[in-house]
């Protein structure tokens, strides 16, 4: 069995971070780190774990995400949710907090209705900033399925937050600034 | 044509960065305390196991075969390890296909609704008609989203049997402990499929077709006001009752697919409890002090399990293959194994008798019967696992083996396409695997609907076509 504590003082901060921000509630956040640890203290074979950094947001964003899908799944009748901010509001201007915290529960939301390996797979490359080669090792698939894992989970949240699809630049379309078009 | 193609890696993409952006500034609470973080997962670890245990088994009937006129070793040889294997597949199956509800009307989907919102749910799953010649009587608690602990109780001649297993979805590893006996075995399922199975078990309560359900009748049911249903879902035949009041499952009660013409053989699933307070020490993994430990390897389950598996089901059943197979109709497995009214000895002459073909005579007397059994058990776990698993490797399975018996070497009984596969992998009633391109499937295969094991017909895109058909290339 791995040393507990320092796998706590070594990746505490990380795994707390990841529960914290995919579980607004702090208890639910709070069990999420415990079970995250847990899980990874009873694992059959720890000499085997290569990047235990990994391995542990890997677990707690699964965690996290069954939470998140138990709750979103208690909607009786979930709201509506708003769509995407239709202007290039950036995080700080006047009222970004707000904001910010219904994108958050927009994208929380979202999360929920993907498959869950495609929800993972988004998490870790783009909020736990792995690349796809550590996606694929912590899902277990190959690197090429976690970019498309990724980049389906990418697409279907486009979709949902901003149904328009011209509202988002890219490099590969400069010209198509967020409202600009509308 | 309105093409989208992926962004490249570190292309920026204003959504993600927007995305991001949210995250990052979102507000945390502090840290949960190292130490009483530290004294929480120390008493998880260190639980006190077997007071749960007992708690739960008081609580689950105990279920007694006829008593044999004697009870000699050679038999508790057959039937313990068989016991032990029986109670590995059916708690095997229980995860690998945990029954469907349903949705057909507004009542049905309030019933839904509620066994999704549920975090943890109990259940008594009986093998034969309660009070009848039962063999198995077994408790499930599920706690979402990756564990289940199963109980049973039985009674072979004079000894008994509790058995407590637990699954870990989370790390795929079972452990199945024999109380009395003190024997553990801990079974590693890596490769067990994650995606549609039931990961998050409860939901997987949810998904029968609404229009394989029928609404029959309102009836009283152990005093209760129930709306009764016929389900109707291919190998899946059976009625449920709900409560009209809470709108939550009372009883289902299934044909065995194995055994369809017992009366006996049903699976009755009832005392449904939601949303009930475990202690984590029910899920616990390890095993208690004082155990006898076997290692029983169920990982990366290949195909040749699987047709060894289905060499064994004929063997065991004695019947012809039936007109579907999934991973449902290994809930009649235990059934196969054990058949309910049987004495022990008469079981165990039953066994010898159809398993001699295929472990010869030396591996099945004497000594030598306990590990026999023991490896079926894995074989037929590890046949089921890859079954289970079809669901996300192949994009197309066909089951054409119905009504097919002994002997008949040249007829197909299954088949599915790998994905990325450009062949179709056939299992012959010989039990061997060929390798059959699209365009050479047999017949049986054109005129068949391909599906998913457990799941709806797939694409028609995936699917082969009838080179003589109207829809043919």
């Amino acid at each position: 069995m791995p040393d507990a504590q320092a796998l706590i003082e070594q990746h505490g901060d990380a795994v707390w971070r990841t529960a914290a921000r995919l579980l607004p509630n702090p208890d639910d956040a709070r069990d999420c780190y415990q079970d995250t640890f847990l899980a990874a203290l009873k694992l059959p074979d720890p000499a085997a774990v290569r990047n235990w950094s990994a391995l542990l947001r890997k677990i707690a964003t699964r965690r996290a995400m069954d939470r998140l899908r138990l709750k979103y799944r208690r909607k009786e009748s979930p709201a509506q949710l708003d769509t995407f901010p239709a202007s290039d509001r950036r995080l700080d201007a006047p009222g970004a907090r707000l904001e910010a915290m219904e994108l958050r529960e927009q994208v929380r939301d979202a999360l929920c209705e993907l498959p869950e390996r495609q929800a993972e797979a988004f998490w870790l490359r783009h909020m736990e900033q792995m690349t796809h080669e550590q996606v694929a090792e912590q899902l277990e698939t190959t690197s090429a399925n976690a970019r498309q894992l990724v980049h389906r989970a990418t697409e279907a949240l486009r979709r949902k937050l901003c149904p328009e699809p011209s509202r988002h630049k890219t490099a590969d379309n400069p010209q198509a600034l967020t409202g600009e078009q509308r | 044509m309105n093409v989208q193609r992926p962004p490249q890696p570190d292309q920026p993409d204003e959504l993600l960065e927007t995305i991001a952006d949210a995250f990052e500034q979102a507000e945390l609470p502090p840290r949960p305390d190292d130490a009483e973080t530290l004294q929480t997962l120390e008493s998880q670890l260190n639980g006190d196991h077997t007071a749960a245990t007992r708690l739960v088994l008081s609580a689950s009937p105990a279920t007694d075969l006829p008593p044999a006129s004697h009870s000699p070793r050679w038999i508790m040889r057959t039937l313990a390890p068989l016991a032990a294997a029986a109670a590995v597949l059916l708690a095997l199956t229980v995860v690998l296909w945990a029954p469907s509800g349903f949705d057909s009307n507004a009542v049905f989907a309030q019933a839904v609704r509620q066994v999704r919102a549920a975090q943890t749910m109990a259940f008594t799953m009986t093998m034969g008609v309660p009070n009848q010649d039962a063999p198995m009587s077994m408790r499930a608690t599920i706690k979402n989203p990756a564990s289940m602990r199963v109980e049973a109780e039985m009674k072979v001649n004079d000894e008994s049997f509790a058995m407590v297993q637990i699954f870990d979805y989370e790390t795929q590893q079972m452990i199945t402990l024999l109380e009395q006996q003190k024997l553990a075995q801990k079974i590693d399922m890596a490769g067990l499929p994650r995606g549609d199975n039931p990961r998050d078990m409860i939901s997987e309560f949810t998904k029968l077709d609404p229009e394989e359900v029928e609404y029959l009748r309102d009836e009283p049911f152990n005093g209760v006001d129930a709306h009764v249903y016929a389900i109707d879902a291919g190998a899946i035949k059976g009625r449920a009752w709900i409560d009209a009041d809470t709108n939550l499952p009372l009883r289902w009660e299934l044909g065995n697919p194995t055994l369809p013409d017992d009366p006996n053989a049903k699976i009755v699933m009832d005392n449904f409890r939601w949303d009930v307070a475990v202690d984590d020490a029910m899920f616990d993994m390890t095993i208690p002090d004082g155990y006898q430990v076997r290692e029983m390897d169920m990982s990366n389950a290949q195909p040749e399990d699987f047709a060894m598996m289905l060499r064994l089901y004929a063997a065991l059943s004695e019947q012809p293959f039936p007109t579907e197979f999934g991973p449902e109709t290994l809930t009649g497995l235990p059934t196969v194994m054990m058949r309910p009214g049987m004495t022990p000895e008469e079981n165990h002459q039953r066994l010898v008798k159809v398993l001699t073909p295929i472990y010869g005579e030396e591996a099945l007397t004497g000594e030598a019967i306990g590990p026999t059994m023991e490896q079926l058990g894995v074989t037929m776990g590890r046949g089921a696992i890859f079954l289970a698993g079809l669901a996300e490797t192949a994009e197309d399975w066909r089951w054409v083996g119905g009504g097919a018996t002994a002997g008949d070497s040249d007829v197909p009984l299954c088949g599915w396409k790998p994905k990325d596969g450009e062949t179709y992998r056939v299992v012959y009633n010989d039990f061997t695997i060929r390798e059959v391109a699209p365009d050479a499937l047999p017949e049986a295969f054109l005129q068949s609907e391909g599906h998913r094991p457990g799941q709806g017909v797939v694409d028609d895109q995936t699917a082969p076509t009838n080179p003589g058909s109207e829809q043919g290339p």
